[in-house]
């Protein structure tokens, strides 16, 4: 056994609002995933996988110890969460932690997983894992965000960075470094990314996208361009008319 | 990110008039230069749909469409993608019985009809994109039936209500306009 305890940490939620069957179902998932991530032909388990050494009062903090022989599954799971790439993960894994964000049923309640390089891996229902490729579609579209992260991660010619949606949902993109380097100048700036996205079947939820490029929004107030073109072309126009006669038959 | 339908844009760029006001002016412009304060506190880009950027486009010549497009890129025109189809597909069946109360009385192949219709679609169209771009507030004038489609996933929005009258125009005079 490791010796100092790890965490688990479920967020926005009330202990005493919390369903047992809830704790249980994300307690034995993470479990399993650990358990999926290495094969162990001649492992011969000695005591738990993961244990419960304590559960902060009045908290949704669970201290958990990890079997040694566990703790590289524990580092890919955390990193796969923190890089939003489940790809490295054997399906089995993917199933399980799937599971639990199934559990947390809402994108507000998270679950904080022991960290990677520092960096703390969440799970919330707005959580994409693709188990399968037929649970995945994927189609050319421009997604509109916030940039981070980028630069990291990324193999030979291509690198990595994220789109944070309005909604919060992260977007693992995937481009060539130059482009990255432009996305890499946008950090935290909204923008348009053009390319080929790939979303979730179950949920339409968008998790990948290959960049192609990128569009900045100009500076200015966007009204104000727009209508020093259109002129005095929407003087006294009935706006709610015009609409309501353009889309009936 | 902020979605904007088709009648707003157009309130949005009515909201910009300086000038003298005709009356339906006088009603409207004071309500969509709140809009626009409202739209500027959010402190985030403004989305066309692509339905809704045709709408607004194609009241102008063909030629002078191309330099209105260009002008629109100050918004994001998210298009009528993959998913958003999906989502519209699944809009339009979940709430098929929006269209047969709208015909009421009427029968089956009108219900048909009325599923059918052109305004259904392109409202269908622009809720789901709205979705699809994992936007958060929808302004439209079908505040209502956009909020129904929704279903939770955004705040739908529709013109502020507002007492706020431009300097000079008389109130009493604003207020019989707007019934």
């Amino acid at each position: 056994m490791a010796t100092k305890p790890l965490e688990l940490r479920l967020r926005e939620v009330q202990p005493d609002r919390l369903d047992v069957s809830d704790v249980l179902t994300l307690l034995k998932a993470y479990r399993d995933a650990l358990v999926s991530v290495f094969p162990e032909p001649d492992a011969i388990p000695s005591g738990p996988a993961v244990a419960i050494v304590g559960i902060k009062k009045g908290s949704s903090r669970f201290q958990i110890r990890i079997a040694p022989r566990l703790r590289k599954s524990m580092m890919a799971v955390s990193r796969a969460i923190v890089e939003n790439d489940f790809s490295a993960l054997p399906a089995e894994t993917r199933r399980s932690l799937k599971s639990i964000v199934a559990s947390l049923k809402s994108a507000r309640r998270t679950l904080e997983l022991p960290a990677y390089r520092r960096r703390t891996p969440i799970l919330n229902s707005s959580t994409v894992i693709v188990i399968n490729d037929f649970e995945a579609y994927s189609g050319p579209t421009t997604l509109y965000g916030r940039i981070r992260l980028t630069g990291g991660g990324g193999q030979g010619d291509h690198g990595r960075a994220e789109l944070v949606l309005g909604d919060n949902t992260v977007v693992r993109l995937v481009a060539p470094k130059a482009i990255i380097k432009q996305l890499g100048s946008n950090l935290y700036d909204e923008v348009g990314v053009n390319g080929t996205a790939r979303w979730d079947s179950a949920t339409n939820i968008p998790f990948q996208m290959d960049v192609s490029s990128i569009q900045n929004f100009p500076k200015g107030d966007p009204f104000e361009r727009l209508a020093r073109v259109t002129g005095d072309h929407w003087e006294g126009i009935d706006a709610e008319k015009y609409v309501s006669d353009l889309r009936s038959d | 990110m902020i979605v904007l339908d088709t009648g707003i844009l157009i309130y949005g760029i009515q909201g910009k008039k300086k000038g003298l006001l005709n009356a339906y002016e006088q009603r409207i412009v004071p309500r969509a230069q709140a809009l626009l304060s409202e739209l500027a506190s959010h402190d985030s880009k403004i989305l066309i749909p692509a339905p809704a950027a045709w709408e607004f486009v194609l009241d102008f010549p063909v030629e002078e469409q191309p330099e209105i497009r260009s002008q629109m890129s100050g918004f994001g025109i998210p298009p009528f993608d993959q998913a958003a189809a999906r989502i519209a597909a699944e809009i339009m069946r979940k709430h098929f019985d929006y269209a047969m109360a709208t015909q009421k009385g009427q029968g089956k192949k009108d219900v048909k009809k009325a599923g059918a219709r052109q305004l259904l679609k392109v409202d269908a169209q622009i809720v789901a994109i709205a979705i699809a771009q994992g936007a958060t507030h929808l302004y439209t004038l079908e505040t209502e039936k956009f909020a129904k489609w929704a279903d939770g996933t955004i705040l739908v929005k529709g013109l502020p209500q507002t007492q706020l009258l431009l300097p000079g125009i008389d109130s009493d005079a604003a207020d019989k306009t707007d019934g």
